[in-house]
């Protein structure tokens, strides 16, 4: 195919700009597409003869960017390059596509195997070691994110608690659908989600979905594109909602620990302080918003963005207002009635 | 009151997914799901929105349709004008939660954890 052809001499091109030697692109090969995103395997080949196997994650020339965060898929890299140089694991970026390739906007990164999908993470038993360990991992790791300076230069939204609110309602209202457990919830959130004591480099969609596990834990974390500054409460209870807990609600850190153990290694890697009620409050938070996401889907569909998977997604909005009873009212005699 | 995509819209969905053909596996799984909704909401929606508007229309008083009410009680709970302390508002939340999750998710597994550790009927 020609236009396969054209993407690995512009791999090739991208890759000896970045001052590696290579001398050939084999096995090119998609992995994944999605509306505006492409994933690419592919094997880089030096001229000492050593083989690289790599990702491309790239959105193709002439696609509208759509992110909440970065201004471009190559910027992602920069934030990437700034996590590793933290201590966080991600699969590391070995070069850029530069300024108008003809590949397309987008970065490559080192290819590493592992299991990402949520329910397997809590699943296969080759993960079990690696499951016990993990809630306090991810603690470590936020803490580490958290803790990163040197992001400024990357442009990144900056959005605290109470814009963050504020913006939550107003897509609530632009569903145009009337939802009393949305109304209490942001009702209950107005009186109650604090003002944030600082805003700190967040990775803003960390969950169990965008960790790769193998046996021994948490081999990378991915998916930045919605990273941006803000409440430190705003990862750690996005980890918790119970959506992302799939067959396990019991452990509410992303159905493989308990927050007890998040918090500790949140604390013990540096993160400030967390407060229970300040957390719970975000959890409160985030699960209205996956929840608005879901209602936002629906409106779409309605708008003829018709799929089945966006019509299923949309009924889903329904699990967010029984999580959000269920954190709201957790001891209302009404759980007692069949 | 039920989310959308209506039944009728769901049941065209999934009919003009399986025109075009569906993979084995998750997408198969999607579709039947679309129609696992359709069907229930087909079967005890009727029931259980009555149920609903009768909560309703206690709460609110004059009756009216199940939209209007849920208009309604989503302005007296932004407004304040309605406790959001009342037992008989948290009460009706909850049921209609109930109810929601009944059509559009009966597995979901913190439903199915909350169903499971309920007190036996007598």
């Amino acid at each position: 195919m020609g236009a396969e052809h054209e993407l690995a001499d512009a791999l090739l091109a991208a890759a000896r700009e970045a001052g590696i030697d290579a001398s050939e692109v084999t096995g090119l090969r998609q992995l994944s597409g999605g509306a505006s995103k492409e994933m690419w395997a592919f094997d880089l080949v030096t001229a000492g003869g050593t083989t690289i196997p790599l990702v491309l994650r790239r959105q193709p020339a002439g696609r509208r960017f759509s992110s909440q965060g970065l201004p471009s898929v190559a910027a992602e890299a920069a934030l990437v390059r700034l996590a590793e140089g933290v201590g966080v694991p991600v699969p590391s970026v070995a070069f850029e596509l530069a300024p108008g390739s003809a590949a397309g906007d987008g970065y490559a990164m080192a290819r590493i195997t592992g299991e990402t999908v949520g329910g397997r993470v809590l699943k296969l038993p080759e993960l079990e070691q690696a499951r016990a360990g993990m809630a306090r991992h991810c603690g470590e790791i936020l803490a580490r994110i958290h803790g990163a300076g040197g992001y400024e230069p990357l442009g990144l939204r900056q959005i605290g608690a109470h814009e963050e609110l504020a913006a939550l309602e107003e897509r609530h209202r632009l569903t145009g659908h009337d939802r009393p457990v949305f109304e209490f919830a942001l009702r209950w959130l107005k009186g109650r989600l604090p003002v944030e004591r600082a805003r700190v480099l967040l990775h803003g969609d960390f969950r169990n979905g965008n960790l790769m596990v193998g046996p021994e834990g948490i081999r990378a974390v991915l998916d930045w594109e919605l990273a941006h500054v803000g409440p430190p409460a705003y990862d750690l209870a996005w980890l918790c909602v119970t959506s992302w807990r799939f067959q396990r609600p019991d452990l509410p850190v992303g159905g493989f620990g308990t927050r007890e153990d998040l918090i500790a290694g949140y604390e013990a890697a540096g993160g400030a302080p967390v407060d229970r009620a300040e957390l719970h409050a975000w959890e409160v938070f985030q699960t209205m918003n996956w929840g608005v996401m879901c209602a936002g889907v629906a409106e779409a569909f309605l708008e003829g963005s018709r799929s089945i998977e966006a019509g299923v997604i949309a009924r889903r909005a329904s699990e967010t207002e029984f999580d959000l009873m269920r954190l709201l009212a957790p001891d209302h005699e009404a759980w007692n009635v069949r | 009151m039920f989310d959308r995509p209506s039944p009728s819209l769901l049941i065209a969905e999934a009919r003009r997914a399986l025109e075009g053909g569906v993979a084995p596996g998750f997408p198969q799984k999607v579709v039947a799901n679309a129609l696992g909704i359709a069907q229930r909401q087909l079967e005890m929606g009727p029931a259980l929105e009555e149920e609903e508007r009768t909560r309703l229309v206690d709460l609110l008083g004059p009756e009216e349709d199940l939209a209007s009410l849920n208009g309604r009680l989503a302005v007296a709970i932004r407004s304040a004008s309605i406790d959001a302390e009342e037992p008989a508002l948290i009460n009706h939340l909850i049921r209609t939660t109930v109810a929601k999750l009944e059509i559009d998710q009966p597995a979901y597994p913190a439903f199915r954890a909350w169903r499971g550790s309920k007190p036996d009927q007598a």
